[in-house]
């Protein structure tokens, strides 16, 4: 693993700490890191590795998160706090990202997110990333354990069980809250208010 | 936490959900108990559920990943990459995407290939890139991909390269075997092109039909050249497998990861072939052997594939070889394709026919070649040459006269721009190839070791010495004589060159004669010091040597040790963070370093930091300033190592420019020696000296590595005081009138018949020319021999300049050799020209004899011959005897500073790459008659001229002399000036001093 730093090097757990301390510049710290490995998944999706059965995208965030903030476990209060810790970041990056994205091609350039099933049908709207940013924000207002919840399945790509054990709640909770969660802002992002 | 009647929507929600659809309404009517807006808010909310089934069913990186594989990673329609407009994608692979786009400079399409951004661990490989690239682009050949362009897109590197139009050869593949015929024709091509890469040094490295593309008018094109090592690097950071389809056209040594050479592409080549003639690539046996089966193909063809997948590197044809043989088979079983398809090949059959056979096609072409030779490559030449592109005129001169050997002009232009050189390897056996300096792109082979006066252009060359089982040299050299010590392979340290240490110091207070040693074919990277860091080196006591000196007052170990301290105080350089460097500087020269931390990691790593005595041997500035150009003297920042093309003599990158180094030696204040010059600083200090306090950790401030067989006699290992290298030059005071008078009646001879007798006359376009020997002014019955050349279109009397030539002229062993660049520049100022052989030069050259007196009695002689050449001219009616000057160049110029003040008949002089040296002797010290040269002169030089330094030596000079009329002009060239660059201002200087000239021009 000749690319990165030695996963879970005392500086990244430093810089992770920090972080999660509400250190900003931690983050930006962090985020080079990130943007390599990121890449490098991306190479692997150019290159029709995704077709392969054994690469699915949350075994790819795994992967990332593995690679970059180590696995172990005597540094992690619990790997609940370990999911957390990898969804907030990905979150963070992926936003990072879009607004990148859109800065360097004017605006046309975010990740757009299907409102309606994996394939985008024309005309059909569609919400991206940054929106779902945004609205995550407005849920976690009302009600912040149903924003940690799509935190972690959808940035984190985490299953209802490691949500679950991350959030320290049952896995029908989460369920119920995925369920819930999802709907409010898919009318949120479709009609503009939450009711 | 949620409110409560957040916390109620949530319970309806929910028990809605488990509800089937009809029993939904009724209960939510129920639950609600006639609280409308709850029973809406609810009721939206399931509706929003039950049609949300795909939103947010794929994770962020998901949609994002897929996202990219359709729209692109890198750039997007419409977006703009340098003169490029990006168009459509046309590729995309596991390193980068290659896009259509157009070329709005040239208004043509092209194709772009973006790699996705720099990884960790790959910036080595990258910073290879834009050279590997570049050389392959500057191959220019039919079967090679053209690159047009390289550069950097928001931190993507990128290669432009022609656009394509047509398929791969795997694609073609796909559709099964080929034909003989056009299997071989694509064979052929392709070992074309690769016959052109190795010839200069370029290996593909993945050969394989994906890297094979055929346009659609039938051309075979060898594509991604210089990209193979970079895609090893993204692999390996990956940990990413190779592909099995790669790994078939891999030949064996390769799979071992061994350093390959052209031969692991020859056997790739032989793969395809197999694979084009039967569809197939060859098998294996269970021991890995391959098992070819070419049933059905000739021997002949059979044979080929067979040697060139031999296992054994050795064993595999050349290229060239490949070639050869395939033109063979061609030749004996004539139409292997067809000439519609090759319009040249449809030329020549036409000609032929013409011609009337094949005597008549010998005839054609003879004629065609020498008429091209003389009415177009001979004014190029000239041209080139007198813009200073001396390599450029020697590669073309060369062809001209393959073309036209016998043509007297054309010799000359080869003199004019050639200059013999000796060349030696211990051992002897070593193939010597050079190439031009600045652009590498044509080699030329010189021969085999021992090579004595082979012409080489005048200028700093490119030089590639190999002999089989020795390390290849890749560094430069300079005329007159070059020295090369050859190591066998396993004998070399690792990243270092082998430096010949007997030199010649162009500097007081340099050792001249040194063993050979080892130095780092580059400065040490951040990546190397971190080794040193991580290793603890910062507390282990005995790689520090002491004692630690700050302003004269001793440090403590200890003491010493907390000042060498990183940003965030841990052990480091000054410029890092952490105990690491910043992020993609892992290749880039460590800086921030004082000398006792450069001194520790020299002894971590089992080496040392070079002397100045050995940089200045390694570093090489000589007479050219060619490797100021190509080195890192940007502006603005260092780059990383072997970035810039800049080379010395035995390899090494850098040491003009990027970061400036410590050397061992001290000046004995204080100071240590910093030396080469930096990014940030002007191109003359990678000759000048520089001197920093040793606890300086500055950000311009890297060093090298150096390594000796034996320690070093103690005089090498010494303080140097700065005056000393400096040379005290203006510490030197003219000598009273009454000694110099002394000095000056020396030179005096006594008249004398001149029996002077004239030679032979010949013409060329410029001028015409006469051969004249008169008695010399000393030894009985010595002659002396001068030529004479005068302008055309020009009515005597004429108006006369008086020469003397550079070294040049002591190396050669005979004037018909002599460089006639100086008399055109003359004669085209409608001035005749004298050009006497002096005393030691040409056929005139004495035993060589260095000391004091011999350089006196020289000089002496010098100024009677200058003496009886006016004496000569003086009987000449056709000469204006009332307007002579002088022009001295290099050697002549230094000369002229003491023949001039001595001739009194001397209207005004110009000398030409001079300055004040240093003098063996008072009585031929120019300090002593610089201030008594009176006439009007004119001082023409290189500002990076390193034999004489501007500051030191050529201004030094120009404020000595005691002429009223002086002008200083000063070039951005080295010692040697371009005739092109000094024409003008020489015609005018001439022009006021000695007189228009009086006739038709």
């Amino acid at each position: 693993m000749a690319g990165l730093p030695d996963a879970g090097s005392p500086e990244i757990t430093e810089l992770l700490r920090r972080w999660s301390d509400g250190d900003a510049e931690a983050f930006e710290r962090l985020l080079p890191m990130v943007y390599d490995e990121l890449h490098r998944l991306a190479a692997r999706y150019l290159a029709g590795e995704r077709a392969a059965p054994t690469l699915q995208p949350t075994a790819l965030v795994n992967e990332l998160c593995v690679r970059l903030l180590g696995w172990d476990a005597a540094r992690w209060q619990s790997r609940g706090h370990f999911f957390g810790v990898s969804a907030q970041m990905m979150r963070r990056v992926l936003v990072d990202i879009a607004r990148r994205r859109q800065a360097e091609r004017r605006g046309s350039g975010a990740i757009r997110l299907p409102l309606d099933g994996i394939d985008i049908p024309a005309r059909e709207p569609t919400a991206d990333v940054l929106e779902v940013d945004a609205a995550l924000d407005r849920l976690a207002e009302g009600d912040p354990r149903k924003a940690r919840v799509v935190e972690l399945r959808f940035f984190g790509g985490f299953s209802a069980e490691e949500t679950a054990e991350a959030l320290g709640v049952s896995v029908r909770t989460v369920h119920g809250d995925w369920a819930f969660a999802r709907a409010w802002l898919y009318r949120y992002l479709t009609s503009g208010h939450a009711g | 936490m949620p409110g409560e009647r957040w916390q109620r929507v949530d319970d309806l929600f929910n028990q809605v959900r488990d509800l089937r659809d009809g029993e939904r309404t009724a209960f939510l009517r129920e639950a609600c108990d006639g609280d409308d807006a709850l029973r809406d808010e609810v009721s939206a909310l399931v509706a929003a559920w039950e049609r949300s089934d795909g939103f947010l069913a794929e994770s962020a990186l998901d949609a994002f990943a897929r996202q990219v594989s359709i729209e692109g990673w890198t750039v997007q329609a419409g977006e703009r990459v340098a003169s490029y407009v990006i168009d459509r994608r046309i590729g995309a692979g596991g390193m980068g995407e290659v896009w259509r786009a157009r070329d709005d400079r040239l208004d043509r399409f092209v194709a772009i290939k973006l790699l996705l951004p720099r990884e960790h661990g790959t910036d080595a490989a990258l910073g290879g890139f834009g050279d590997e690239a570049r050389s392959a682009g500057s191959l220019s050949h039919p079967n090679i991909l053209t690159v047009h362009d390289v550069g950097s897109h928001r931190g993507m590197p990128y290669i432009v390269t022609e656009l394509l139009e047509g398929e791969s050869l795997r694609a073609r593949l796909g559709r099964g075997a080929l034909s003989r015929e056009t299997a071989i024709d694509i064979a052929e091509q392709v070992a074309r092109g690769l016959r052109a890469a190795h010839g200069r040094g370029i290996v593909h490295r993945d050969l394989k039909p994906e890297n094979i593309y055929l346009t659609s008018e039938g051309a075979a094109k060898i594509v991604d050249f210089g990209l193979a090592t970079l895609q090893d690097a993204h692999r390996t950071a990956a940990t990413h497998p190779l592909a099995l389809g790669t790994a078939a056209y891999m030949a064996p040594e390769q799979m071992q990861g061994a350093v390959v050479d052209g031969r692991a592409d020859v056997y790739a080549l032989g793969i395809v072939l197999h694979e084009m003639l039967t569809g197939a690539r060859p098998g294996h046996t269970d021991d890995g052997a391959l098992v070819l089966s070419t049933r059905g193909v000739p021997p002949s063809v059979s044979s080929l594939v067979q040697r060139c997948c031999a296992a054994s590197a050795a064993r595999r044809p050349t290229a060239a070889e490949v070639v050869n043989e395939i033109d063979a088979m061609e030749a004996k079983s004539p139409p292997f394709r067809s000439l519609a398809r090759r319009p040249a090949a449809a030329l020549l059959a036409l000609a032929l026919l013409i011609a009337g056979g094949a005597l008549g096609w010998r005839w054609w072409t003879v004629t065609a070649r020498a008429n091209w030779a003389r009415t177009v490559a001979a004014p190029e030449i000239e041209r080139l040459s007198s813009q200073g592109d001396v390599s450029a005129a020697f590669l073309l001169a060369r062809r001209a006269l393959a073309a036209l050997p016998d043509d007297p002009h054309l010799r000359q232009l080869w003199l004019d721009t050639t200059v013999p050189v000796t060349i030696d390897t211990a051992p002897e056996g070593a193939d010597v190839s050079i190439a031009p300096y600045q652009n590498p792109d044509e080699w030329v082979s010189l021969g085999r070791t021992p090579l004595n006066d082979v012409r080489v252009p005048r200028t700093v060359v490119r030089a590639r010495v190999t002999k089989p089982g020795f390390a290849d040299i890749n560094g430069s050299m300079q005329p007159p004589a070059m020295h090369y010590a050859l190591s066998p392979i396993s004998a070399v340290p690792k990243g270092m060159v082998r430096v010949a240490g007997e030199h010649d110091p162009l500097r007081p207070g340099l050792v001249g004669s040194l063993r050979d040693y080892w130095i780092a074919r580059f400065e040490v990277t951040n990546r190397e010091f971190k080794t040193f860091v991580d290793a603890g080196g910062y507390g282990r006591r005995d790689y520090w040597k002491g004692p630690f000196i700050d302003h004269g007052r001793a440090v403590a170990w200890t003491d010493a040790m907390s000042r060498f301290r990183d940003a965030t105080g841990r052990p480091g350089p000054a410029n890092w963070r952490h105990g690491t460097y910043r992020d993609g500087q892992a290749d880039f020269p460590v800086t921030g370093v004082s000398w006792y931390e450069a001194a520790a990691y020299a002894a971590f790593a089992g080496t040392s930091l070079p002397t100045i005595h050995h940089w200045f041997a390694a570093a090489g500035p000589g007479r050219f300033a060619d490797v100021l150009v190509v080195s890192n003297f940007s502006g603005t920042g260092s780059a990383a190592v072997g970035t810039y093309r800049g080379v010395g003599p035995f390899g090494t990158y850098d040491m003009a420019g990027n970061v400036k180094e410590w050397c061992s030696t001290a000046v004995g204040d204080g100071r240590q020696y910093v030396l080469g010059g930096a990014w940030n600083e002007p191109r003359y200090m990678f000759d000048d000296y520089d001197a920093h306090d040793a606890f300086e950790r500055a950000d311009n401030i890297g060093f090298r590595v150096a390594r000796y067989d034996e320690a070093l006699p103690a005089p090498q290992d010494a303080p140097v005081r700065l005056e000393t290298l400096r040379g005290d030059l203006p510490a030197r005071v003219p000598v009273s009138d009454e000694i110099f008078d002394v000095y000056r009646r020396q030179f005096a001879y006594d008249p004398r018949p001149l029996n002077a007798s004239t030679e032979t006359n010949d013409a060329r376009d410029g001028w015409d020319r006469q051969i004249v020997t008169f008695d010399a002014a000393y030894g009985p019955g010595e002659r002396v021999r001068a030529y004479l050349f005068f302008p055309k279109h020009v009515s005597p009397p004429f108006q006369t300049v008086v020469v003397f030539p550079s070294a040049d002229s002591r190396r050669l062993s005979s004037s018909r050799d002599m460089s006639l660049t100086i008399v055109d520049l003359i004669a085209a100022t409608g001035r005749a020209v004298m050009y006497p052989v002096y005393k030691g030069t040409y056929e005139r050259a004495v035993p060589a004899a260095d000391g004091p007196a011999a350089a006196r009695d020289l000089r002496i002689a010098w100024s009677r011959d200058l003496g009886r050449s006016i004496d000569y001219l003086a009987t000449r009616p056709d000469i204006d005897s009332g307007r002579i000057a002088f022009y001295g160049t290099s050697l002549g110029g230094d000369a002229g500073i003491i023949l001039v003040p001595l001739e009194p008949r001397l209207r005004a002089a110009i000398l030409q790459s001079s300055g004040l040296s240093r003098s063996m002797a008072p009585e031929i010290d120019p300090v002593n008659f610089a201030p008594r040269l009176r006439i009007p002169v004119l001082l023409l030089n290189g500002r990076y001229d390193f034999e004489r330094p501007l500051e030191t030596s050529q201004r030094a000079l120009f404020q000595l002399l005691g002429s009223t009329s002086k002008d200083h002009l000063v070039f951005d060239t080295g010692h040697t000036l371009a005739s092109g660059d000094v024409a003008s201002a020489v015609t005018k200087w001439l022009d006021r001093y000695l007189g228009p000239v009086a006739g038709p021009r």
